[in-house]
C-alpha cells in the first residue's frame, strides 16, 4: 500500500517539475525577446565588433538591409545615397551614420560586403551579424525579410523591405524612408531631420 | 551545296526581326558590383505588329545562365521571381528595367568593359529571334 502510494507522490511530483520546467522555460523565451535590446546586438564591421549603442552617439542613423546577389534594389539604394551624400555639406554629412546590414550571412561575408560597398560612398559601412539574431534585429527595426527558394541558378533570394530606417540621435524615434520617393524628396526628409536634431 | 541549301532553310526559319517590327531601344547591361554573382540586362521592346509575342528564352556568349526574371513590391516587401516568359503585346511597349522585368545573367564569361557591346538574343514563342546589341553600363551613381 505503502509502496503504491509513493510511486503515485513520485509521479505527481514529477509531473509538477515537468510543468514548472516548461512554464520557466516559456517565461524566459517571453523575456528574452522583450529583453533583446537591438542596440547592443554585436555587428560585425570591417573594422571589427561595433554596436549601435557605441558607435552612433550624436548621429542620425542610417540603416539599410539588403544583400549582395540583389539586382536591383540595393545597389539602386546605395548608388542614390551616395549621390545624396555627395551633395550635402560637410557639417551636415558628418551628423550621419549609415550602416548597411546583410540580410545573406550565408553567402555575404564581411570581407565581401567591404569589397562591394567599396565602390559607394565612404560613408556606407557594411555591417554582418549572426543569423540566429537577424530575425529579432530586423524586426525591432519594422523590417521583414524572408529567404525563399527558387528554380533558379540563384539557388534562393531574399525577400526584404526596402526603405532606409531613420534613427534620432537619442534612438528613441524612427523614421522609414521610402525606397520609391524621389531624389529630391529623400534629400527634403534627410535636410529636415538634420534641422530638427542638430538645427543644421 | 547541300550546306548552302541547309544554311538558307535555316536562316528563312529563324527570321531576325527588323527593327520596324519589334524595336529594340536602349539595351543595357549592367556592370556588376565586385562580389555581385548576377548582373541584369535592361531594355525597352516596341511592338509594332498586331500579333502578341512572347520571350521565353535568352541567350548569348557573355553570360553562362540567363534567366527572366520579375520584380514586385507585395507587402511592403521587394520581390524576386523567375517567369517562364514576358509578354510583348501587339501595338505597346515593353519596359524591362530597374524594380521590373529584367533579364538576369549567371556566371558572366569575362568583365564586362564600359560601353562595350554585347549580344543578346531573345527568342520568342514562334521561335523567332529578336537580336539585341547591350551597352554594358555602371550602376548610376558609382564612384
Amino acid at each position: 500500500m505503502n509502496k503504491i502510494l509513493s510511486k503515485d507522490i513520485f509521479k505527481s511530483l514529477m509531473a509538477v517539475l515537468v510543468l514548472v520546467g516548461v512554464f520557466y522555460y516559456s517565461y524566459e523565451q517571453t523575456h528574452q525577446k522583450k529583453r533583446y535590446n537591438p542596440f547592443a546586438q554585436k555587428l560585425i564591421s570591417p573594422g571589427g565588433i561595433i554596436s549601435l549603442d557605441e558607435s552612433t552617439k550624436d548621429k542620425l542613423v542610417f540603416l539599410y538591409f539588403g544583400f549582395l546577389s540583389c539586382p536591383d534594389a540595393c545597389p539602386t539604394t546605395l548608388s542614390e545615397m551616395s549621390s545624396i551624400f555627395k551633395s550635402l555639406t560637410p557639417k551636415k554629412l558628418e551628423k550621419i551614420r549609415f550602416i548597411f546590414i546583410g540580410l545573406d550571412p550565408e553567402r555575404d561575408s564581411i570581407d565581401r560586403m567591404a569589397k562591394y560597398t567599396s565602390h559607394f560612398h565612404e560613408k556606407i559601412t557594411p555591417v554582418t551579424l549572426d543569423l540566429a539574431s537577424l530575425g529579432a534585429f530586423t524586426s525591432a527595426f519594422g523590417i521583414s525579410y524572408s529567404k525563399v527558394q527558387l528554380k533558379s541558378s540563384m539557388g534562393y533570394t531574399i525577400d526584404h523591405s526596402t526603405q532606409i530606417v531613420i534613427l534620432s540621435p537619442d534612438k528613441k524615434e524612427s523614421y522609414f524612408l521610402e525606397h520609391d520617393i524621389t531624389r529630391d524628396q529623400k534629400i527634403d526628409h534627410i535636410n529636415k531631420y538634420l534641422k530638427q536634431y542638430f538645427q543644421l | 551545296m547541300k550546306l548552302i541549301i541547309l544554311l538558307f532553310i535555316l536562316i528563312t526559319s529563324t527570321q531576325v526581326f527588323s527593327e520596324s517590327k519589334i524595336e529594340v531601344i536602349n539595351p543595357v547591361i549592367r556592370i556588376p558590383l565586385p562580389e555581385m554573382m548576377v548582373t541584369a540586362m535592361f531594355v525597352t521592346l516596341k511592338n509594332n505588329t498586331d500579333n502578341d509575342f512572347k520571350i521565353v528564352k535568352a541567350t548569348g556568349d557573355v553570360a553562362g545562365v540567363f534567366e527572366l526574371h520579375a520584380m514586385e513590391m507585395s507587402g511592403g516587401k521587394m520581390k524576386m521571381r523567375p517567369v517562364s516568359e514576358i509578354v510583348l503585346k501587339k501595338r505597346a511597349i515593353t519596359e524591362l528595367k530597374p524594380g521590373g522585368l529584367h533579364v538576369m545573367l549567371f556566371n558572366l564569361k569575362k568583365p564586362l568593359l564600359e560601353n562595350d557591346v554585347y549580344n543578346i538574343n531573345f527568342i520568342l514563342n514562334d521561335k523567332s529571334i529578336i537580336s539585341v546589341k547591350a551597352v554594358a553600363k555602371v550602376y548610376p551613381g558609382i564612384n
